[in-house]
């Protein structure tokens, strides 16, 4: 089967209600690729991850939108979340399984953790006031 | 014995449904009193704002509370589980708490926020807190976080 590059770029409100509405966008998506169910589930839960930082830490679940760009390529996939709200100080810290700036909202700490343990690849590009861009790359078929 | 109580009055709000449990209540009195040996437990469903609440049961003779999860226990799923739960340990004498995820396919990391939070809340009472019919995503979910440390977990039959 051929397999060609293909790409999307959608824009939402940062709201809890879209976190599942981003989850099946996604897997919509990636679902060209034929990923085996594990793949795919892993692929959704660091999406919802990476959205739900958005809207806790990036904007406080204040308003706010969030972008996610996708592309794929033969069997990679490239997953970008931004947000332009607070901004990480430490990304390092931030990225420390445990590690939460929100215990109070029962938080586990554990977002990033997840982020990467079912993606191959997790890159956080941060400024403080400015925002936030999570991009993850994972290799379908891999096993 | 099984009481079914259903209340459909949209946005009832929490004292009309205590009144209508109540009232059955009353009615089923003398039925009631020579049933107190027997295991109590009651389904209650209702519909607020429609919104159905969660699917719960207390079984009385044991302090437990069965709480049924949703089918996606994302951060937005994890807020409203976790004002409802916290509601009906309040409603309840809850010793133990019991999360069933027989319809639960998606879970992430606001789901072990929100199950951890539950516990603590009831751990003082010396009782137990259980995950039960897990299937295998929401098994890998609970091995990377370690939550099956924290609590047992009975696993759902292939």
């Amino acid at each position: 089967m051929e397999q060609v590059k293909n790409e999307m770029k959608m824009e939402f409100l940062a709201s809890s209600m879209n976190e599942g509405f981003a989850r099946i966008t996604v897997g919509a998506f990636v679902a060209e690729l034929n990923p085996t169910v594990d793949e795919l589930a892993d692929i959704k839960t660091a999406v919802s991850e990476a959205v739900t930082n958005c809207i806790i830490h990036g904007y406080e679940q204040k308003e706010g939108s969030i972008w996610i760009q996708c592309s794929t390529d033969e069997q990679q996939v490239e997953i970008s979340v931004v947000d332009t709200g607070k901004g990480i100080r430490d990304v390092e810290q931030a990225r420390e399984p445990l590690f939460t700036t929100k215990p109070e909202l029962e938080r586990s700490g554990m977002g990033f953790a997840f982020m990467e343990a079912f993606m191959d690849e997790v890159e956080v590009v941060s400024q403080p006031g400015q925002g936030t861009c999570v991009t993850m790359r994972k290799t379908i078929g891999k096993g | 014995m099984s009481v079914l109580i259903r209340n459909s009055t949209a946005a009832a709000g929490m004292p009309a449904f205590i009144r209508n449990d109540c009232a059955a209540i009353k009615m089923n009195r003398g039925l009631y009193k020579r049933r107190l040996e027997y295991k109590a437990s009651f389904f209650i469903s209702r519909e607020a704002k429609g919104r159905k609440i969660m699917e719960h049961r207390f079984e009385k003779e044991y302090g437990c509370l069965v709480i049924r999860m949703p089918r996606e226990l994302d951060h937005h799923q994890a807020e409203i589980l976790k004002e409802e739960a916290d509601g009906l340990i309040l409603k309840y004498p809850v010793r133990s708490l019991v999360f069933d995820f027989a319809d639960t396919c998606f879970m992430d990391s606001s789901g072990i926020g929100v199950v951890i939070g539950r516990c603590k809340n009831v751990r003082f009472s010396g009782g137990y807190v259980k995950a039960v019919h897990l299937n295998q995503q929401i098994q890998r979910i609970f091995r990377l976080s370690g939550l099956q440390k924290i609590m047992e977990v009975e696993q759902e039959e292939e």
